[in-house]
């Protein structure tokens, strides 16, 4: 007997058997998941939750809320009275500080849907960004880092159009 | 110099408003009314074939038989396309990742870990945690009701650690349950990070995950960065298999969707956000059930671009049994469903944005469209072997279909540099896995559409080895 027709028939038998263990593992799991289902209950609008901390930051904390203007992200090492050895850094380093003029994150395009999501965040902050980004568009990039274009051109002197 | 480790306890409040659109429909008047609308579709195209068919030179059984035809040879020019377009574009990626240094990019970062009742494993994923190579980061684990020993594992945690370059200090969360996403949430509102680091709780990272994914927030153009997810739990045949698919069909789709720089889905083992572009997406939402996919696409919508590093390595547990295996990818198939429902203005108007529209149709794609073709495309051969006496025609078909498969998984295999004995697994793969995951992919977008009612499930956990091991 011809070998094809061998592997044909195995594999034949193997598809229809897969279709077969397919479709009853998926009603047994419909089956079994459906004995555990639960009522969904109204959500309350806040929940009370607890915090862990090391004590020195927790206060740390503390105080850095009370300065905090509204909306204002801060990036403040945590440091310990005692010295420890740890000693976070919360500003990014760069080894080759060539990012330190240059532009801040910012999504390519200024989003047109940016009304469907909804809780935007510090709304007040995005005005400012939105402001840079437009200012940030002509931007150079040169051995110095990031340079405005306007500034280049007043450098250059008397370029006059005719 | 040691630092008195005081734990603090104290009591905060967090948002938990979520507006769930799909909540506040009435499910049964929403059943009926697409039950309604899809017998009538169908009786309308029978009604249209039938009218027009007597002015065609087919009969009923040649059309039936020329309809399979061409369906076939349409399934096998978009296999081929879909196969090669993805190792191309993965190919120039990687091929532009090997070449192009970036380093010297070290901002803080919080890993935020939600957990829920991951007693058996939280342990050994914070001490791999502690190991990173990487100095300037904090811990947040984030308990969200578990009903276990999580909580006391965590607290056991909960101080300055000994980390590979220092202290790092390790916080809990404490909150009653309200889902993944608002866990991750609540850690990333408790964090102060520029950058943010969100992971699952039965997860392990690799040593050099944070530095080799974080250097590439220094374009100011990314949002956010895709990690490397790996199955850990290998030398079982079910894990092996997903182990493969996860190498061939996941990360290298991934990295050429990378070379666009429209990762469609940051995975939920590992993914690294800029905060501000989480802040502009409106944080996760917990009305789906792929809060990963909902977040990537709306990050995607408001202009940010979305890198994967394939050196950001997280270890994950992946089922073992086939009913959690099941389990896994009715959620996966009805969350990424509900994602691109939830976006489907994006998916009709490529006007608004092009990217995202994109994205959409190769999720829709994915998840219905190609799932759908194999089905048929098997039934096809089974239908004309056992009816019509053309079996060889179904070995071809698996010869073909088995054969770009180890090529494949051979330059997969190859790139991430993982296990060679994976590759045979490429025989059964296309043809017994993918079969049962898509005929569970086709079941669950039938539910989807008549809207059947689904919760969250929670998948068993054996515990981790360490990834050393």
């Amino acid at each position: 007997m011809e070998l094809i027709p061998i592997l044909a028939t195995i594999i034949l038998m193997a598809t229809i058997s897969t279709f077969i263990l397919a479709i009853g593992a998926y009603i047994l799991y419909k089956v079994r998941e459906r004995q555990g289902l639960q009522v969904e209950v109204p959500q309350p609008a806040t929940l009370q939750a607890e915090l862990l901390t090391p004590e020195l930051i927790a206060e740390q904390l503390q105080t850095q809320e009370q300065k905090r203007a509204p909306g204002q992200i801060m990036f403040e090492p945590i440091r310990a009275t005692a010295q420890p050895s740890y000693k976070p850094q919360v500003e990014p380093i760069f080894v080759q500080q060539r990012a330190q003029a240059g532009p801040q994150p910012q999504p390519v395009r200024s989003a047109s849907t940016a009304q469907q999501y909804q809780q935007p965040m510090r709304q007040e902050n995005r005005q400012p960004a939105q402001a840079a980004l437009s200012e940030q568009k002509f931007m150079k990039y040169t051995a110095d880092g990031y340079v405005s274009a306007k500034e280049n051109v007043k450098s250059q002197g008397a370029v006059k159009w005719r | 110099m040691n630092l008195k480790q005081n734990i603090r306890k104290t009591s905060i409040t967090l948002t938990n408003t979520q507006t769930s659109k799909a909540m506040k429909e009435d499910r049964s008047k929403v059943l009926i009314k697409r039950i309604m609308n899809m017998g009538l579709i169908s009786f309308a195209l029978i009604l249209l074939i039938y009218f027009t068919l007597p002015y065609t030179i087919l009969s009923f059984g040649s059309l039936l038989e020329y309809a399979t035809l061409v369906s076939l040879f349409i399934f096998l020019i978009v296999l081929l396309f879909r196969y090669f377009s993805i190792l191309v574009l993965a190919y120039l990626y990687l091929n532009n990742y090997t070449f192009n240094k970036k380093e010297g990019f070290y901002p803080f970062v919080s890993i935020i870990v939600p957990v829920y009742n991951e007693g058996k494993v939280i342990e050994q994923s914070i001490r791999s945690l502690l190991s990173l190579d990487y100095s300037n980061y904090e811990i947040i684990i984030v308990n969200d009701g578990s009903t276990d020993d999580t909580y006391e594992v965590a607290k056991q945690m909960v101080g300055y650690k000994k980390g590979k370059y220092g202290d790092v200090k390790v916080s809990v969360i404490n909150k009653p349950n309200g889902g993944k996403a608002k866990a991750l949430n609540a850690g990333i509102s408790f964090s102060k990070a520029e950058i943010v680091l969100c992971m699952d709780g039965d997860s392990q990272l690799s040593e050099d995950c944070i530095r080799t994914a974080v250097r590439h927030f220094v374009d100011p153009s990314i949002g956010a960065v895709a990690g490397n997810v790996k199955v850990q739990n290998r030398r079982k045949f079910f894990t092996d298999l997903q182990a493969l698919e996860y190498v061939e069909g996941l990360n290298m789709a991934r990295a050429a969707q990378s070379f666009m720089r429209l990762v469609n889905i940051i995975p939920g083992p590992v993914g690294l956000f800029r905060r501000k572009a989480v802040e502009d997406a409106g944080y996760y939402s917990s009305d789906t059930f792929a809060e990963d996919a909902d977040l990537t696409l709306k990050i995607l919508a408001h202009g940010w671009k979305i890198f994967y590093e394939p050196r950001a390595i997280s270890y994950t547990e992946a089922p073992e049994k086939l009913h959690q295996l099941l389990k896994q990818r009715y959620r996966w198939t009805r969350g990424i469903l509900q994602a691109i429902r939830k976006h489907k203005r994006l998916l009709i108007n490529p006007t608004i944005n092009f990217g995202d529209t994109f994205v959409l149709w190769t999720m829709f794609y994915e998840a219905l469209i190609w799932p759908t073709m194999n089905i048929f495309s098997n039934l096809f051969f089974i239908f004309a072997a056992l009816f019509y006496g053309f079996s060889s025609l179904i070995f071809f078909w698996w010869a073909g279909l088995a054969l770009l498969d180890m090529s494949t998984a051979l330059y997969c295999i190859a790139v991430e540099k993982e296990e060679i004995r994976l590759i045979p697994y490429a025989i059964i793969y296309r043809m017994f896995f993918v079969l049962t995951i898509d005929i569970c992919k086709a079941m669950s977008t039938v539910e989807e559409f008549l809207g059947f009612e689904m919760q969250w499930g929670k998948l068993e956990r054996i515990g981790l080895k360490p990834i050393s091991e």
